[in-house]
C-alpha cells in the first residue's frame, strides 16, 4: 500500500510539473521564456501536488478501510457456509436444493449416502437421481410454488428406499429461486416394523400348531376313541409330544425375553472346554448312533475359557443339536475348538445341505426357518439360533456361518478370553 | 453435447437427454421389481411392472416423435446429429430391456419350485451384474465417459460366462431330478433374458463412445467408421 502512495503521489508531482511548464512556456515571448517558465512551473506544480497528496492520503486511508472491511466480510461468509456445510453433512436426513429450472445447486453427504449418488452439482434431478417420482415432485413444486409433503417407497437402480419427503419452493419477492427437498429415511424403522410384525405372526403360529393337534387329539379321544385302548394311549402320548414341544417354545421365548431386558445373570468361571464337550456329547450319543453319524471332537486337552457353564452348555448343545438335524444318515460332523490370538472359536461342521447366501445371514434371526416344512419335520422351535446368537454375544463374543449348498455348513462362535 | 446459443434448440436436446434418462430410471426400476418377484415369489409386483412397461413404451414413441421433429426442422450436425441418431437406438435397447423384465415377470409366475439351490446364487449375481450395467451404461450417457463405456463392454463377457455356466448347471438339475424339469426351464430362461438385457446395455455403451468420439465400434474388426 505504501509504495502504491508513492508512485501515485511522484506521478501527481510529474503531471502537474509538466502541465504547469506547458503553459508557461506557450505564454512567453523572449528567448528566456524557458526560465520564466520553469519558475510558476515549479511553485504551481508543488502547490497542486501538496494539495493533490493530502486528497490521495485520505483515499488511501479510505481504500485500506475498505479492504479490510471487506476482508473482514469474507471471513465471516467462510465461516458461515462452513458452519452450514457441517451442519448440513452432519444431517441425518438428505438435502438437496434446486435452482428454478430444476438443476441441482446443493446436495449433502446424507443424500448422496441415501441415493447412492455422487457428482450431483450442476445436473438436473433426472440425470443424477433418475428417479421419475423424485423428478416429478420437485417439478411439481417449482412450477405450483406449492410446499409438498408425502411418504414415498422409491426404486433406484438395484435400491428400494422408503423416505418422507418435503419440498418447498424458495421464493423471493414473488420470484422462485429454486426448491429445497428433504427425505428423511424411513427405511430402517419399516424393516424393524415388518420384523416386529412377523414375529407377534410367527409366535402366534408356533403357539397354534402344537395347540391345534392337542385339540385334535383331545376331541378325537372324547367323541369315541376311548374304547380302543391301544389307541387311546398313542393319541395321548402325541398329546404329551405337542405339550412338550408348547413347553420348550415358551420356555425359549421366556429365555430370549430375559436376555432382551438383560435379567440374566452370568456365573462366570473357568471351565475346561474339552471336558464340557465330552460330557455333552454323552447326551447326543443315541442319536448320533442311531443316524450313523461319524462324529469327531478336535479339543486340545488344556483349552480353558472364561464363561458362565449352564450357558455355554445351552450354546453348544443348541449347535451340536441343529448339526444331526440336518446332517442326512451316515454323514459327518467336525467339533472343534481353537484359540485365535485373545478369543477362542469354537465350530460345528457338519456335511448337511447346506444354507443358501441369502438365508446365511437370516438364520440368527428369531423363527427364521430355511426350509419352513422341512423345519418341522425334524422338530425345533425356530428359535434355537437366535438363542446361540444372543448368548453368545451376551458373553461378548460373536457368530459367524460359512455354507455351500450341498456340501454342509460351519457354524462358529468366539468366546474372548 | 456443447450448449447451444439457440436456446429453443438447446431446449429440445435437454428435452431429449430427459426423456431418455426418465425411460432408464423405468427400465432400472421394473429391472428391481423383476428380480424382487423372483427372490420373494412375489406375484403382485406384476402389476405394477406392467404399468411401467407402458409408460416406456409411449417413452420410446415420443423419443422417436422428438428426434424426428429435430431432425426435421433444425437439420442438426456433427455432434447434435450423432446425439439424435443414438437417441432413437438407445430407446429402442431400453424399450427391449423392459419387455424382458417383464418376460421375467411371466416366467416366474410359472415356476412351480421357486428355488432350485444349485443356481440361486448364481442367478442373482448374474442380476447384480446386469442391473450394474444398465446403470452404468446410464451414467456414462449422462457424463459422456467413454471409458465407463468401455468398461461396460468388458463386463458383458463376465455375463455370458456366467449366463453358460447357470444353464450347464441347470443341464444337470434336470438330468438328476425330472420333476424340476418345469422349474429349470423357467429360470433357463429368466437367466437367458438376463443375459440378453445386458447385451442390450452393452449396445448403448457402444452408443456412446459413438456420440462422444464418433467412432463406430460395433462389430469391431470387421469395420470401423469415423464420422467427426
Amino acid at each position: 500500500m505504501k509504495s502504491l502512495f508513492w508512485k501515485i503521489y511522484l506521478l501527481f508531482v510529474g503531471v502537474n510539473f509538466l502541465t504547469v511548464f506547458f503553459l508557461s512556456f506557450q505564454f512567453s515571448f523572449s528567448f528566456t521564456r524557458f526560465f520564466i517558465a520553469l519558475i510558476p512551473s515549479f511553485f504551481i506544480g508543488f502547490f497542486l501536488s501538496h494539495y493533490f497528496s493530502k486528497k490521495i492520503t485520505s483515499l488511501n486511508i479510505s481504500i485500506k478501510n475498505l479492504s479490510q472491511k471487506m476482508e473482514n466480510e469474507h471471513d465471516a461468509l467462510t465461516e458461515e457456509k462452513n458452519r452450514l456445510a457441517t451442519i448440513l453433512n452432519g444431517m441425518m436426513e438428505g438435502v438437496l436444493v434446486t435452482d428454478a429450472k430444476g438443476v441441482i445447486t446443493l446436495v449433502n453427504l446424507s443424500f448422496q449416502n441415501m441415493m447412492g449418488v455422487k457428482n450431483c452439482l450442476g445436473k438436473t434431478i433426472i440425470e443424477c437421481i433418475r428417479n421419475n417420482e423424485i423428478h416429478s415432485i420437485i417439478t411439481q413444486v417449482l412450477s405450483e410454488k406449492k410446499s409438498y409433503e408425502g411418504t414415498f417407497s422409491f426404486i433406484i437402480a438395484t435400491l428400494e428406499l422408503h423416505c418422507i419427503v418435503h419440498s418447498a419452493p424458495l421464493i423471493a419477492n414473488g420470484l422462485s429461486l429454486g426448491s429445497v427437498t428433504v427425505f428423511s429415511d424411513t427405511t430402517q424403522i419399516r424393516k424393524l416394523e415388518n420384523i416386529r410384525q412377523d414375529f407377534v405372526a410367527n409366535v402366534s403360529h408356533e403357539l397354534r400348531t402344537p395347540l391345534t393337534s392337542i385339540i385334535g387329539y383331545a376331541e378325537t379321544i372324547r367323541d369315541g376313541e376311548m374304547t380302543d385302548k391301544e389307541t387311546t394311549l398313542r393319541f395321548i402320548q402325541k398329546i404329551e409330544k405337542n405339550a412338550i414341544q408348547l413347553k420348550d417354545l415358551v420356555n425359549d421365548i421366556l429365555f430370549l425375553s430375559q436376555m432382551d431386558s438383560k435379567t440374566l445373570h452370568l456365573n462366570i468361571q473357568i471351565l475346561n472346554l474339552k471336558n464340557l464337550a465330552t460330557e455333552l456329547l454323552q447326551d447326543f450319543q443315541s442319536r448320533v448312533n442311531e443316524k450313523k453319524i461319524n462324529l469327531s471332537l478336535d479339543f486340545k486337552d488344556d483349552l480353558m475359557v472364561k464363561a458362565d457353564e449352564r450357558i455355554l452348555r445351552q450354546i453348544m448343545t443348541n449347535l451340536l443339536d441343529n448339526a444331526i438335524k440336518y446332517t442326512p444318515l451316515s454323514g459327518e460332523i467336525k467339533w472343534m475348538a481353537s484359540q485365535q490370538k485373545d478369543q477362542i472359536c469354537i465350530a460345528v461342521k457338519d456335511t448337511g445341505i447346506g444354507i443358501l447366501k441369502e438365508d446365511q445371514a437370516r438364520i440368527f434371526e428369531r423363527f427364521y426357518r430355511v426350509d419352513k416344512s422341512r423345519s418341522r419335520e425334524v422338530g425345533g422351535t425356530g428359535l434355537g439360533l437366535a438363542i446361540v446368537k444372543n448368548l453368545v454375544q451376551f458373553h461378548g463374543g460373536s457368530v459367524s456361518v460359512q455354507s455351500e449348498v450341498g456340501f454342509g455348513s460351519t457354524l462358529s462362535f468366539t468366546l474372548p478370553l | 453435447m456443447t450448449a447451444h446459443t439457440d436456446k429453443e434448440f438447446e431446449a429440445q436436446l435437454q428435452k431429449l437427454k430427459g426423456m431418455i434418462l426418465a425411460m432408464g430410471a423405468d427400465v432400472e426400476a421394473m429391472i428391481s421389481m423383476a428380480m424382487k418377484s423372483l427372490k420373494e415369489n412375489n406375484l403382485s409386483l406384476g402389476q405394477q411392472i406392467f404399468i411401467k412397461e407402458d409408460e416406456v413404451n409411449h417413452f420410446e414413441m415420443d423419443v422417436g416423435d422428438l428426434c424426428i421433429k429435430i431432425l426435421a426442422l433444425r437439420q442438426p450436425a456433427a455432434s447434435d446429429l450423432r446425439f439424435i441418431a443414438i437417441g432413437i437406438r438407445i430407446s429402442n435397447d431400453l424399450e427391449r430391456i423392459g419387455d424382458l423384465a417383464v418376460n421375467i415377470v411371466q416366467r416366474v409366475e410359472k415356476l412351480t419350485h421357486a428355488s432350485i439351490p444349485q443356481v440361486h446364487d448364481k442367478l442373482f449375481t448374474l442380476s447384480e451384474k446386469t442391473q450394474k450395467m444398465v446403470n452404468s451404461v446410464l451414467n456414462a450417457f449422462v457424463d459422456q465417459d467413454v471409458e465407463l463405456a468401455q468398461k461396460i463392454l468388458a463386463s458383458d463377457d463376465e455375463v455370458d460366462a456366467l449366463n453358460k455356466d447357470i444353464h450347464q448347471s441347470l443341464l444337470t438339475v434336470m438330468q438328476t431330478d425330472s420333476k424340476l424339469i418345469p422349474s429349470a426351464i423357467m429360470l433357463l430362461l429368466i437367466s437367458r433374458h438376463l443375459e440378453r438385457m445386458a447385451d442390450h446395455a452393452t449396445n448403448i455403451a457402444e452408443q456412446v463412445i459413438y456420440m462422444v468420439k464418433g467412432q463406430d465400434i460395433r462389430h469391431a474388426g470387421k469395420s470401423t467408421n469415423s464420422l467427426s
